[in-house]
């Protein structure tokens, strides 16, 4: 990966181990300074081994996970950048015609590649340029009768093979295309392998004009020119001149591929400018200057900075938009060539001439030949695109597993945390003696900061280990999900700078937790510590306000008399030391920064810390998360984050007022904070409970991504570990009513319970932790389980069709029913109940009567009679004028050639997060959403073929009646397709556009495997490639269940932060509980009982902690089911008991046996030996 | 279910025992050429070197000696916290040796009580809920032993800071819940390890009376290690050790010659 949250990688990395460096700088430099603290810090590393094992143990979880979530985004790019080095080979540049072969001819003569060729010529960046023909054909082997329809067929001229010729054969040499023979053909090892073929063989070709026969002069490795195309990776490669007379082509050729010297290296900026420059050769100047002349107009270029203002712009690696670089250049006063560049995007192109459209009809139509006359070839950097892809969703992965992981690392962090507590716990006295002689508090945190950096450093360089073997078992069994799939395999690959980040970043994340942890174990009271008394012995006492300020003050000054100090030292002539100091200055003015912002937050602590003032604080917070239309204060940012925290904080403000309430009013503090705090807990649970549209009213539409899941899962948690702790009373009271009759637990019942309720701070961290862990992992669950509707109810994903086919456009059928009939028996006509047909048609549309002007993007699924009458795809949404069912709405497309039905996707989903980038640079309809299905009323239309590709002024009007479900030809749709009747197509194409999908129903449903292969074979003369729908879903649902795998393998990583917690605090206890043991022997324990005391406390957070995690888990994936319910119809809610009795077994079962071995120790303790040191 | 008849029985034998031992006037503790020898790497200690031992029913006995001469360690052999090496340790007839840690366990429920220097108190459990803890282990049902916790907190003068936990109670508080609790159940011997040598004049003068009371009035036993000459003064007996050996078992009528202890037959000796 390049980039993560839209950061350069490099720049992450150097940054990071800047800060690393810096931090480690700054605390060695303490340490040295004071010696002795560091030595009093340092000996108990190696004194105590097996504890800082378990320490590192403890604080490497986070950075494990941190470096799993990087190295599986990091495979994942690097895994479709081979798959796309692989499939461009040495291309990094392809020119086509601007015009699709359904518009109109797509070849291109011999003096446009001699144009090209003079256009690169002497230019030293460019070492090859190859023009061919590519197309997809049958390839069959009579032999072994094995076909492969989609064969990518690639004819090259063997004199310019210059740059392109690197192809290995089988035996790694390389292959010999030059020396390629008349009547000669090379075929790819996919090929070879599908049909059985090898070197000497006699494999055919089918061409539009019939059958041809050629020699395999050699197997090659399926890469580059013969990478095959996206859905094949078959290939075969012939002389230009036989492929030419093949397809009637002499002379002609479809592609010009250019290749950038440097071979199979990727220089990105090269690309890009040949790119550019090829792009300015190949556009007519003439209706450049007319088309700039046109967009300068200020009515038009206010319209396009408006569009602009209301995100026509945005745009990813798969939709790229020029359009604010396009009105930038119009400010200019000639077409310069970024403004040319600019206009060649055809989806830019499409903006402008629907906003020039809706201001002067008769201009738009004056500038449609200019706009299609614009390009005269189509230049595609698709080396420099295919790999921002790669980066794109190779950062996307990273961005999902960061978030979904990022759960696993607060629980990480809270790990580390409660060690450090425990560790403190366990100095307490040891720390008090300290104090006593004479050290300073901070002395204390310097020790603690000293010893964790060592534990942190290790526990990063261990975790990162760690991180990458766990990474290597995920991509492992994210591989099994591309098994089935030949265009894309996984490959592990991670980079250094990933490795780099995450130790930085771990070792970051955990220092900066040490540092917080040795702050608050730094609170002690020396007398309360020796004696070794509890932390209810610790009075907080607040600074006055004075004092407050004097700190804040002293911190404020306290750099500007250091500098003071060194200009004094710099005046005395001190160079080099100044030097040094200065060079400390720089390091310490971050921790400056931050000290000061807790200073000035501490000066206000006491006022917040009484609850009232985050009331006004939380409501302006509250306020400015609402959405415009609900505005109350000057501004609103329509964020759900905002908005939900500044409710919390009223919450937490109303809570704490109450405390100070009842404080007054003389109640006892244990009651104070039991009213306050079941409050607090319970208002958020039910605040953040809510379904998330449930204050859509009071709020308007809020936009909210990723980290809300974050937000919300850690709120719901929080607050309701937050009542169990505050009310355990109750739960033990419970557990004693529970217990009574088992006279002989209730001693250890006593115990079990006692310990846990006296360390509740450590306890309700546990609890926390646990609850965390089985709450992400329950909701992994539930949603996983969520998709299971498509296996359920086939038809609304297949239509009812059995099976579906494509076939070649160059091949087209005339009657399936005579190739059947003419199948010398394989098949019979009877054999099938239906037979349909379809065409494609990419085009441009528009919803009339709508703000949004531009043309977008769109594909006309034109339908015949059978398949529309027949189908079986259920509508979500209908126009009542036509029809109430399904059924009837496809009955009046089918008769009525002015209406159409659209596909799920394209309109609003009305969700929680809002749609911000709604149908993007493809259509979406306006008005109708997903959540409210039914009735609607009819939108209309308007579709036109895309800017460029012949049909001037051609544009037809439809009234979509209907809207498709989510899951319906799910395997087979387009961002934006719409379904109409044939007759479309005559209105807006020249040229006659065949019927390519083929979708049959059978006559016997249990022979579809046969008939699937079949049909290949008997429509082997038009390229038909056949897919069983059934074999598909399956496919998929493996895909998606890989996926899933893969995602509660990575959530497991959690898991197991959430037992090594429990582990943790067993394994402390037994340490400090030792007399306390020795005593419970004394007095009659046995040793089996204290055993199961021990397991018994584990047993109780980690029970308690499911019950949380899967009562929180269950409630909040409910509102998430409720939300995907609203936009997609069919979808059932199951909480899977079987998958969550394992995940809690496991969790349980994990911990308690983390626990025995502590529990087996206690058990173990000599009455004698534990109460000899009193 | 076992365990309660076990418990059960094992009460109802303390309670016999305490009563037929009186009458018979055997030993209730005997123990006979006990050997026990602690080692470390590189260190070899003996801490009791061939001890004979003996103990009267309700008799009140207090071990002497300097620091390190094997106190404590006679203390946890003889109640059974700690294994011997050689030799016989039997309480009330029954040799420790033959009887398993689970039985020994709930002998100690049930029929010995304990107090230590440190009080060992459980800190995360009120004062009424240490007292309870045994009264529970002996299968003692919740009420009751609520009140017989009751009981005994305000038969050591503490019936008013039954709530309260051990950190909220001074030393000498603490020392007597600790004795409290070592009562719960009634035992027939308690054992008590310097259970005066964290507390001051006042206060540990206040605990013997308490303790030499409870031994008149319930004939129980008392085993007491001390450094106190004070507290050994207040028991029948006092046994004297030096470096694992018993210098003096204080016996009346006992022809053993105390030339060999520097502590000889010193005051207190007597009743």
């Amino acid at each position: 990966m390049e980039k993560l949250f839209g950061i350069e990688m490099n720049t992450l990395a150097i940054s990071l181990t800047g800060g690393t460096v810096a931090v480690l700088l700054i605390v060695l430099f303490l340490g040295l300074r004071n010696r002795i603290l560091l030595k009093l810090a340092l000996r108990n590393i190696p004194r105590r081994r097996a504890q800082t094992v378990l320490i590192i143990v403890g604080l490497m979880l986070s950075t494990t996970i941190i470096m799993s979530a990087l190295a599986i985004g990091d495979t994942v790019a690097s895994s479709i950048r081979t798959t796309v080095l692989d499939a461009v080979g040495e291309s990094d540049i392809r020119l086509t015609s601007p015009v699709l072969a359904r518009f109109g001819d797509d070849y291109l003569d011999e003096e446009t590649v001699e144009l090209v060729r003079a256009e690169v010529r002497g230019d030293s960046r460019v070492d090859g340029v190859l023009p061919l023909i590519r197309e997809n054909l049958p390839v069959f082997n009579a032999a072994t009768d094995k076909t492969v329809a989609g064969t990518s067929v690639i004819g090259v001229p063997l004199d310019s093979l210059d740059g392109f010729d690197s192809l290995k054969n089988a035996d790694g040499d390389q292959a010999d295309i030059r020396g390629l023979l008349e009547g000669e053909i090379l075929i790819n090892r996919s090929l070879a392998e599908k049909i059985e073929a090898g070197i000497g063989d006699q494999v055919t070709l089918v061409g539009p004009s019939g059958r041809s026969e050629y020699r395999v002069a050699d197997i090659v490795e399926s890469k580059g020119l013969v990478g095959g195309n996206e859905g094949v990776r078959s290939a075969a490669l012939l002389p230009i001149s036989t492929l030419q007379r093949v397809l009637g082509r002499e002379g002609q050729y479809n592609v010009i591929e250019v290749s950038i010297a440097g071979g199979l290296r990727v220089d990105v900026q090269d690309s890009e400018d040949v790119a550019d420059d090829l792009q300015l050769a190949f556009i007519n100047d003439e209706a450049a200057e007319t088309l700039f002349k046109a967009f300068r107009s200020p009515v038009l270029v206010t319209a396009l900075e408006a569009e602009l203002e209301a995100g026509a712009g945005a745009g990813g690696p798969f939709s790229s938009n020029s359009l604010a670089e396009l009105v930038e250049e119009l400010k200019k006063g000639d077409p310069t060539d970024e403004f040319k560049i600019a206009a060649t995007n055809t989806i830019t192109l499409a903006i402008v001439a629907g906003v020039i459209e809706e201001i002067d009809v008769r201009l738009a139509q004056s500038l449609l030949v200019p706009m299609s006359q614009l390009v005269e070839l189509q230049v595609d950097p698709r080396k420099n695109r295919g790999l921002e892809i790669a980066e794109f969703i190779g950062s996307f992965f990273t961005l999902i597993f960061s978030i979904f992981g990022s759960f696993s690392i607060i629980v990480g962090l809270l790990l580390i945390f409660l060690v450090f507590v425990m560790l403190a716990a366990a100095r307490t006295t040891e720390m008090g003696i300290i104090r006593a002689v004479g050290t300073k508090r901070r002395h204390l945190v310097q020790m603690f900061v000293y010893e964790g950096i060592v534990y942190s450093i290790g526990a990063a360089a261990l975790g990162t280990i760690l991180g990458l073997g766990a990474s290597v078992l995920l991509v492992y069994i994210m591989g099994t999900a591309f098994q089935q799939d030949e265009t894309f395999s996984i490959s592990y690959g991670v980079t250094f700078q990933s490795i780099i980040i995450a130790f930085c970043a771990g070792l970051f994340i955990t220092a900066l937790t040490v540092a917080v942890s040795a702050y608050r174990v730094s609170k002690l009271n020396i007398v309360v510590a020796i004696r070794g008394l509890g932390q209810e012995f610790v009075s907080d006492e607040t600074p006055s306000a004075g004092k407050r300020a004097k700190t804040v003050l002293r911190w404020v000054v306290g750099p500007l008399t250091w500098a003071y100090g060194t200009w004094r030292m710099k005046r005395a002539g001190h160079g080099i030391a100044t030097r040094v100091v200065i060079f400390f200055l720089l390091l310490l003015v971050i921790p400056w920064i931050v000290t000061l912002a807790w200073k000035v937050f501490r000066f206000f602590q006491p006022w917040l810390a009484s609850g009232w003032p985050l009331i006004p604080i939380g409501l302006v917070m509250a306020l400015s998360g609402l959405h415009e239309d609900k505005q109350v204060l000057p501004w609103a940012l329509a964020s759900a984050a905002i908005w939900t925290v500044g409710v919390t904080q009223v919450i937490i403000g109303v809570g704490l007022s109450l405390r100070r309430f009842l404080d007054r009013r003389g109640y006892r503090e244990e009651f104070q904070k039991r009213v306050s705090m079941t409050f607090i807990g319970g208002a958020m649970l039910a605040f953040w409970g809510l379904p998330f549209d449930a204050l859509e009213g009071i709020t308007g539409e809020l936009s909210g991504g990723p980290e809300m899941f974050l937000l919300s899962g850690v709120s719901m948690v929080a607050a309701a570990v937050w009542v169990v702790m505050h009310n355990a009373d109750v739960l033990v009271w419970l557990v004693s009513i529970a217990t009574r009759r088992f006279g002989n637990l209730r001693p250890v019942v006593k115990m079990a319970i006692a310990y846990p309720m006296a360390a509740r701070f450590r306890t309700g961290l546990t609890l926390a932790m646990f609850s965390l862990v089985i709450f992400t992992l329950m909701i992994f669950a539930i949603l996983n389980n969520l998709g299971n509707v498509i296996e359920e109810e086939p038809d609304l994903v297949s239509g009812g069709f059995d099976i579906r086919t494509v076939i070649e456009p160059e091949l087209p059928i005339d009657d399936p029913a005579d190739v059947i009939a003419a199948s010398d028996g394989q098949l019979s006509v009877s054999d099938f109940t239906l037979i349909t047909a379809q065409a494609r048609l990419r085009v441009e549309a528009r919803q009339d009567g709508v703000d949004d002007l531009g043309f977008k993007r769109a594909r006309i699924r034109a339908s015949d009679e059978a398949w529309l009458k027949n189908n079986r795809f259920e509508l979500t949404h209908y126009d009542p004028e036509y029809g109430s069912t399904s059924e009837e709405i496809w009955a009046r497309v089918a008769a009525n050639p002015t209406l159409a039905v659209v596909n799920g996707n394209m309109i609003e989903t009305g969700g929680f997060g809002g749609d911000d980038d709604f149908g993007g640079s493809s259509l979406g309809i306006k008005g109708v959403v997903a959540s409210e299905p039914g009735e609607f009323e009819g939108v209309d239309i308007t579709i036109r073929p895309p800017i460029g590709q012949g049909g001037v002024g051609r544009s037809v009007s439809r009234k979509v009646i209907g809207v498709l479900d989510q899951f319906a030809d799910l395997y087979d749709f387009g961002s934006a397709d719409i379904y109409m009747n044939p007759a479309v197509l005559e209105e807006l194409s020249d040229k006659p556009v065949p019927f390519v999908d083929y979708k049959f129903r059978l006559a016997d449903p249990s022979r579809t495997a046969e008939i699937t292969r079949l049909l290949e074979t008997v429509f082997i003369e038009h390229g038909m490639l056949a897919k069983a729908t059934v074999e598909e879903i399956a496919e998929n649902q493996a895909q998606n269940d890989a996926f899933n795998q893969l995602f509660q393998g990575f959530m497991g990583l959690g898991l197991l932060v959430g037992v090594a917690s429990l582990g943790v605090v067993s394994y402390r206890a037994v340490v400090e509980r030792r007399q306390s043991v020795g005593m419970m022997r004394a007095l009659g324990f046995k040793g089996r009982m204290v055993e199961l005391q021990f397991l018994m406390e584990s047993g109780v957070v980690a029970v308690l902690g499911s019950a949380l995690g899967i009562g929180l888990g269950t409630w909040i994936a409910w509102n998430i089911f409720n939300e995907i319910r609203s936009e997609t119809e069919g979808v059932t809610f199951a909480i899977p008991w079987l998958n969550v009795t394992i995940i809690v077994l496991v969790a349980v079962v994990f911990s308690l046996l983390n626990t025995l071995i502590p529990a087996r120790q206690a058990s173990r303790i000599k009455p004698s030996e534990a109460l000899r040191y009193g | 279910m076992r365990l309660k008849v076990v418990a059960l029985f094992a009460a109802r034998a303390g309670a016999w025992l305490r009563k037929g031992l009186c009458m018979d006037a055997g030993p209730i503790i005997s123990a006979t050429a006990v050997v026990k020898t602690y080692r470390t790497r590189e260190v070899v200690v003996d801490a009791l070197k061939h001890v004979d031992f003996e103990v009267m029913p309700g008799e009140m006995v207090a071990v002497m000696g300097p620091s390190g001469s094997g106190k404590t360690t006679l203390l946890n052999c003889m109640s059974g916290l700690d294994s011997i090496d050689s030799g016989d340790v039997s309480i009330a007839g029954q040799l420790l040796r033959t009887m398993s840690d689970d039985a020994l366990s709930d002998y100690r429920a049930t029929s010995m009580g304990f107090v230590f220097q440190a009080y060992n108190l459980l800190p995360v459990l009120s004062a009424q809920e240490n007292v309870e803890l045994p009264l529970m282990l002996a299968g003692t049902s919740s009420k009751e032993a609520q009140a017989r916790a009751v009981e005994k907190l305000e038969l050591v003068g503490l019936g008013d800071r039954t709530d309260h936990l051990p950190a909220e109670l001074s030393g000498g508080q603490q020392q007597r819940v600790a004795i409290a609790r070592a009562l719960a159940n009634d035992p027939a011997i308690v054992w008590g390890d310097e259970l005066t040598g964290n507390l001051d004049s006042t206060n540990s003068a206040e605990i013997m009376e308490l303790l030499t009371r409870l031994n008149k009035e319930q004939h129980q036993t008392f085993v007491i290690v001390t450094h106190s000459e004070e507290v050994g003064a207040l028991a029948d007996r006092i046994v004297r050790m030096n470096d694992g050996v018993i210098v003096d078992d204080g016996s009346r009528g006992d022809d053993y010659s105390a030339s060999a202890g520097s502590y000889g037959t010193t005051a207190g000796a007597e009743d």
